[in-house]
C-alpha cells in the first residue's frame, strides 16, 4: 500500500513537473547542491558565488580544492565544473564601480 | 610602563579581545565568541553595518569607505581576512600562550605576552592593506576574495621591535629571511598552514613591530590577538595575525602561501597569462593610492559648492600629491592635503568644487608619491589580481 502510493506519488509529480528536465537543468540542480554540501564544508557559498573564471580556471581551482580535501567523485568534479563555468563565466563588464 | 598598561597586557582575558573593544554583552552561562560578535557587528537594523562581508565563513569583511572621514579606523570597523578563521580560544590563551623564536640564532627564546615588557615599548600610526584590496577591478576578473575599496584601513599599533626581540635571540650571520607562523589553523590537514617569510632586512627595520595593541586596546580577536605583526609600509600578507612562531631560516619560507600565492608577476605579463610560480616574486611594499571618502557613491548633491574629501598613501616614501578630477578624468586640480602627516599613515586630503552643471558626474582621485609613483587609470592585470591602485572613481548625481 505504501509502495504504491509513493509510486503514484512519484508518477503524478513528474507529470505536474511538464517534460523530462534537459541535461543542463539536472547539471544546473546536482552542481548547485554540490556547492551547497561540499564546498562549503570549508567556506561558505560566497567565495565561490562571487568568481567568474573561464572553464579551465574552474576546472583549476575545483582541482585544487579537491587536493585540500574537497569530498568530490571524478564525476562530481565533471558536473560541478560544468555548473560553475555556466552560472559563473568571465565577467562582461569592462569597467570597475558598474 | 604603568600598571594600567600591565594590566592590559597581562590581565585582559579571552572575552575582552573576542569583544574587539564593544562593550561584551553576557547571559547567564553563554559567553560571546568571535562569530557572535561579527553577526551583530553585520547587522544593519541599528543604521549601516559596520563592515561589507564578502565572505562570511571564513570571515573576511571590509570597511566601507564612508568610514574612513575617521583618520584612525575604529577596531570593530576595521577590515577583518581570514584564511581558516580566528584560532581556538585555548590557542590563544594568555595562561598558555607562547612566542618561540627559533631557527638561526643564539638563544632560542620562548615568551609570555608580558615577558614582551623586557623591550621598549613604541607605538606607530600605520595603513594595513589587504594585498587584494581592489581585485574586483581587475579585468579579467583573478580568483579569490572580490574586494573592493575597503580591505585596509589606518590605526595605531603599539607594541615591541622585532629588531629588539631578534637581538636578544642573537640572529646569527646565515639568517636571511624570518618565517612567521600564526595560531590558525585550516579544517582539513591537506590544506597548507598560512605561513609566509619576510627578508631580515625588513624584519630589522625598526618600525617593524610586534604590536599586541589596536587604537589603544589589546588587539583584538578578529585582528590578530594576543600578538601580530606589523611591516609599515607593506601589504598586509607580511602582517602575520595571531602570530606564535618566528624562526629564522636561510631560504624563503616553503609552502603554498609564500611559493605560490601572494606573488605577482617579475615582468610584465598580457591579462590571463598563465604564470608558473618562480616567474613571480612575493608582494611587498604597497603601491601609491588614494580614496574618495566623501561624496558616497551614488549620492545626490545640490548645485554649488561640494567638499570631496578622502585619503591617500603610499608604501614606500610619502604622498607628495593627490589631483582630483570631476568631469572623468578630462581635467585634474590639485586636491588640499590636511591632517596628520606621518610616515606609514595615510594623508587625508580635500577639495572644494563647484558642482555648477546638472546630471551624472564621475568624480575620481589620483595620488602621486616623492618616488614619481603615480596611481595609473587601471593597475597591472596579474593573476592574482593583487596590488590593484587604479584611480579611485564616484558616480554621483547633481540635483538641477
Amino acid at each position: 500500500m505504501v509502495i504504491a502510493i509513493a509510486i503514484s506519488t512519484v508518477g503524478f509529480a513528474s507529470l505536474w513537473a511538464g517534460p523530462l528536465p534537459a541535461q543542463s537543468d539536472s547539471v544546473a540542480q546536482e552542481g548547485a547542491l554540490l556547492v551547497q554540501t561540499r564546498c562549503v564544508i570549508c567556506h561558505s557559498e560566497d567565495l565561490v558565488t562571487q568568481q567568474r573564471l573561464s572553464r579551465a580556471h574552474w576546472h583549476a581551482t575545483v582541482t585544487k580544492m579537491m587536493h585540500w580535501g574537497a569530498p568530490l567523485s571524478a564525476s562530481e568534479q565533471k558536473v560541478l565544473v560544468e555548473y560553475l563555468s555556466s552560472r559563473y563565466p568571465p565577467d562582461a563588464s569592462k569597467e570597475k564601480n558598474e | 610602563m604603568t600598571q594600567d598598561d600591565d594590566r592590559q597586557i597581562s590581565r585582559r582575558g579571552f572575552l575582552a579581545r573576542a569583544a574587539g573593544g564593544l562593550a561584551v554583552a553576557m547571559t547567564a552561562g553563554r559567553v560571546w565568541a568571535p562569530q557572535d560578535v561579527v553577526q551583530a557587528a553585520d547587522r544593519g537594523s541599528d543604521g549601516p553595518a559596520p563592515r561589507i562581508t564578502r565572505v562570511a565563513r571564513p570571515l573576511d569583511a571590509e570597511t566601507p569607505v564612508e568610514a574612513f572621514a575617521s583618520y584612525l579606523t575604529p577596531n570593530e570597523r576595521f577590515f577583518v581576512r581570514s584564511h581558516f578563521g580566528p584560532p581556538a580560544p585555548g590557542q590563544i590563551d594568555e595562561g598558555t600562550w607562547r612566542l618561540r623564536v627559533g631557527g638561526l640564532v643564539e638563544r632560542p627564546l620562548t615568551l609570555r605576552l608580558q615577558d614582551l615588557r623586557q623591550f621598549e615599548e613604541i607605538t606607530i600610526t600605520a595603513v594595513v592593506q589587504c594585498s587584494g584590496n581592489g581585485r574586483a577591478f581587475h579585468r579579467p576578473r583573478a580568483p579569490g576574495v572580490q574586494w573592493e575599496r575597503g580591505a585596509v584601513g589606518n590605526a595605531r599599533w603599539t607594541g615591541v621591535r622585532l629588531a629588539d626581540v631578534l637581538s636578544r635571540a642573537g640572529l646569527q650571520a646565515s639568517g636571511r629571511h624570518v618565517h612567521l607562523q600564526g595560531a590558525d589553523r585550516p579544517l582539513v590537514d591537506k590544506i597548507p598552514l598560512f605561513v609566509r617569510s619576510i627578508p631580515v632586512e625588513k624584519a630589522r627595520h625598526r618600525d617593524t613591530i610586534l604590536a599586541y595593541r589596536m587604537n589603544g586596546e589589546p588587539l583584538p580577536m578578529l585582528h590578530g590577538a594576543p600578538l601580530r605583526l606589523i611591516a609599515p609600509g607593506w601589504m598586509a600578507d607580511a602582517c602575520l595575525k595571531w602570530l606564535t612562531d618566528i624562526t629564522v631560516g636561510d631560504e624563503e619560507a616553503k609552502g603554498y602561501y609564500m611559493e605560490t600565492a601572494y606573488r605577482y608577476p617579475n615582468r610584465p605579463v598580457q591579462p590571463g597569462e598563465v604564470l608558473k610560480p618562480d616567474e613571480m616574486k612575493p608582494v611587498e611594499a604597497m603601491g601609491v593610492k588614494s580614496l574618495i571618502v566623501s561624496p558616497s557613491q551614488g549620492a545626490m548633491l545640490v548645485r554649488g559648492q561640494a567638499l570631496i574629501q578622502g585619503v591617500a598613501w603610499t608604501g614606500e616614501g610619502k604622498v607628495a600629491k593627490v589631483e582630483v578630477s570631476t568631469d572623468d578624468g578630462r581635467t585634474w586640480q590639485s586636491a588640499k592635503l590636511v591632517g596628520e602627516d606621518t610616515p606609514y599613515a595615510w594623508r587625508q586630503w580635500e577639495h572644494g568644487w563647484h558642482a555648477s552643471e546638472a546630471g551624472p558626474c564621475a568624480i575620481l582621485s589620483r595620488a602621486m608619491d616623492d618616488r614619481g609613483n603615480v596611481q595609473p587609470l587601471t593597475s597591472p592585470w596579474n593573476p592574482g589580481g593583487f596590488l590593484w591602485n587604479g584611480v579611485d572613481r564616484v558616480r554621483v548625481h547633481v540635483k538641477g
